[in-house]
C-alpha cells in the first residue's frame, strides 16, 4: 500500500490548487455568497477542459482514466478552496454510466451535457416516494437536486411499473423550484408529474438498479468526506496562521496552552478524517460492494467537523465571523458537508446494514 | 435561575455567571447541530428558500447554527470564562 502521493497525484494536486486559487479568490466566493455571482456553465466548461468532470471515466471514452483515489485529490482541493462545484456529482454520474455501460459517458466527459445526481432522495422513506412511473408517465418529484439549474441530466433511482430502476432523466422535462442552501450551492426541487417516459434512459432495473444506487450513494459519501477533509485543512491552516500572528500580553496567542491544545485537536480531527475517507475510498475502489467503511468514515467526519469550526471560531474571536474574513465561508461549508452525503442517523443505519448486523427491513 | 436569584439578592455572580455562559451557548451550538443532523440536508435550506424549517423571520435552523458560534466568544470568550471558573469557582492559582 502506498501512503504518499505518486507523481500523477502530486501533479493533480498542484494543478488544482493553482487553478482554484486563481479562478476562485475569496472575493469571488464572497460574491457567490451574496448571490452576485453563480457557478456558471463557463466554469463547468473550464472544469471539463481540466478533465475534472469525468476524472474517473476511462481514457477510451475521453475521460481522465483516473482512479477514485486520484479523483479524490481534486475533490479535496475543491474543499480546500471552498468552491461549491459540481465535480463530485459529475464523477459519481460518470462512475454510474461507466458501470452501466451507457453510451452517454462521452457527452458527460466533453461537458456537452452536464450530469448531476439526485442525492436528495436519501431522506425519503422509499425510492417510490420520490419518483415513479406507470402507464408510460412519470409522477412525483426529486428533492434537493444539486446544481440542477446548471445541469442537463439527473441520474436517479425510481420505480417503473412497481420495479426498481436507475435512470437518466433530462432536467428540461421537469419543473424546477430553485432553493438556496447554507453553503451557497444552487439546488432545486424538480417535479416530473405527467412527463412521458420517452426521454428517460434506463440504466439498470431490478437488483442491478438497487446495487447501482447503493454504489452511487456510497461513492458520493466517500468523496464528500474527502471534500470535507480539504475544507477542515483550510480552517486548520487559517487558524494556525492567525494564532501565530495575533499578539496578546506580549506574545503570540499560539504560545498559550489552551490555544495550542485546541489547534492540536483541529489537526488530529482533520488528519483522521482525511485518512479515514481515503482508506474507505480505497476499499470501495477494490470492491464497490464494500461500503461499510465509507459510512463509518463519514460518521466520524461529521462528528469531527463540528469541533473543528467551533475551536477555530473560539481561537479567532470576533474576526472569525466577519464577512471580510474567509472563516465564515469555510464554517458554512463544513456544516453543509457534515450533513451532505448522509446524516448521522442514515450513516448509522447504512453501517449496520453493511456489517450485516440487522436485516434491511429492521434497519430502515 | 440561580444566577438571577443571586442578582436579585444583591450578590455578584462571578464564576456562576461564567459557568452559565459557557454551558448555555455551547449547548446551543450542540443543540442546533443535532437538529440539523436530524433534519438532514433539508435543514441547510436558507430561510428564504421554500421548504426551510422554522423559516419565519430569523429562525431557520441554518441561521441558528451560524449565529450560535458567535456566542462562543461574544460576551467574553469561553476560554476566558473557564479561567474565571477555575480561579473564582475552584480557587485555583492564577
Amino acid at each position: 500500500m502506498q501512503f504518499s502521493n505518486s507523481e500523477t497525484q502530486q501533479l493533480l494536486q498542484t494543478t488544482a490548487r493553482s487553478y482554484l486559487q486563481d479562478a476562485f479568490p475569496w472575493e469571488r466566493l464572497y460574491a457567490l455568497e451574496d448571490d452576485k455571482e453563480q457557478i456558471s456553465r463557463e466554469d463547468i466548461a473550464k472544469f471539463a477542459e481540466l478533465g475534472w468532470m469525468g476524472l474517473v471515466a476511462p481514457e477510451a471514452a475521453g475521460g481522465g482514466g483516473a482512479s477514485l483515489l486520484e479523483a479524490a485529490i481534486v475533490i479535496e482541493e475543491l474543499g480546500y478552496a471552498a468552491v461549491p462545484a459540481p465535480v463530485t456529482v459529475s464523477n459519481v454520474a460518470a462512475f454510474a454510466l461507466q458501470t452501466a455501460g451507457a453510451s452517454q459517458l462521452a457527452e458527460l466527459v466533453s461537458s456537452k451535457q452536464t450530469y448531476t445526481m439526485s442525492d436528495g432522495v436519501r431522506r425519503l422513506r422509499s425510492v417510490s416516494e420520490g419518483l415513479s412511473a406507470s402507464g408510460g408517465k412519470l409522477a412525483g418529484s426529486l428533492p434537493l437536486v444539486a446544481f440542477a439549474t446548471i445541469s442537463d441530466v439527473v441520474l436517479t433511482p425510481l420505480t417503473i411499473d412497481g420495479e426498481r430502476a436507475f435512470a437518466a432523466l433530462p432536467l428540461s422535462d421537469g419543473e424546477q423550484e430553485p432553493v438556496k442552501l447554507l453553503d451557497r450551492t444552487s439546488y432545486a426541487n424538480v417535479r416530473f408529474d405527467g412527463v412521458a417516459l420517452d426521454n428517460v434512459n434506463v440504466l439498470a432495473t431490478g437488483p442491478a438498479a438497487v446495487a447501482l444506487h447503493e454504489q452511487c450513494d456510497a461513492l458520493t459519501t466517500a468523496l464528500t468526506t474527502v471534500e470535507l477533509a480539504g475544507m477542515m485543512r483550510r480552517v486548520l491552516e487559517l487558524t494556525a496562521e492567525y494564532i501565530t500572528g495575533r499578539i496578546q500580553f506580549g506574545q503570540p496567542i499560539a504560545k498559550f496552552q489552551a490555544a495550542r491544545h485546541r489547534a492540536a485537536e483541529l489537526l488530529m480531527s482533520t488528519e483522521m478524517t482525511r485518512w479515514a475517507g481515503y482508506h474507505a475510498l480505497w476499499r470501495f475502489q477494490e470492491d464497490p460492494a464494500d461500503t461499510e467503511e465509507i459510512w463509518l468514515a463519514k460518521h466520524y467526519a461529521a462528528r469531527a467537523a463540528d469541533p473543528v469550526y467551533q475551536h477555530s471560531h473560539m481561537l479567532h474571536g470576533g474576526v472569525g465571523v466577519g464577512t471580510e474574513y474567509p472563516l465564515h465561508l469555510l464554517t458554512q461549508g463544513i456544516i453543509a458537508l457534515a450533513v451532505r452525503g448522509g446524516s448521522l442517523n442514515e450513516l448509522t443505519e447504512r453501517a449496520i446494514l453493511a456489517r450485516g448486523l440487522a436485516p434491511a427491513e429492521q434497519a430502515s | 435561575m440561580k444566577v438571577a436569584s443571586m442578582v436579585a439578592n444583591g450578590e455578584i455572580p462571578v464564576h456562576e455567571a461564567s459557568l452559565l455562559k459557557v454551558l448555555s451557548n455551547e449547548f446551543r451550538v450542540t443543540f442546533s447541530g443535532e437538529v440539523l443532523q436530524m433534519l438532514g440536508e433539508v435543514g441547510l435550506l436558507r430561510r428564504e428558500s421554500p421548504g426551510a424549517y422554522l423559516d419565519s423571520s430569523d429562525d431557520a435552523i441554518e441561521r441558528q447554527l451560524r449565529e450560535s458560534t458567535i456566542l462562543l466568544f461574544g460576551g467574553g470568550s469561553n476560554d476566558v470564562q473557564r479561567d474565571i471558573i477555575a480561579t473564582h469557582g475552584l480557587g485555583l492559582p492564577r
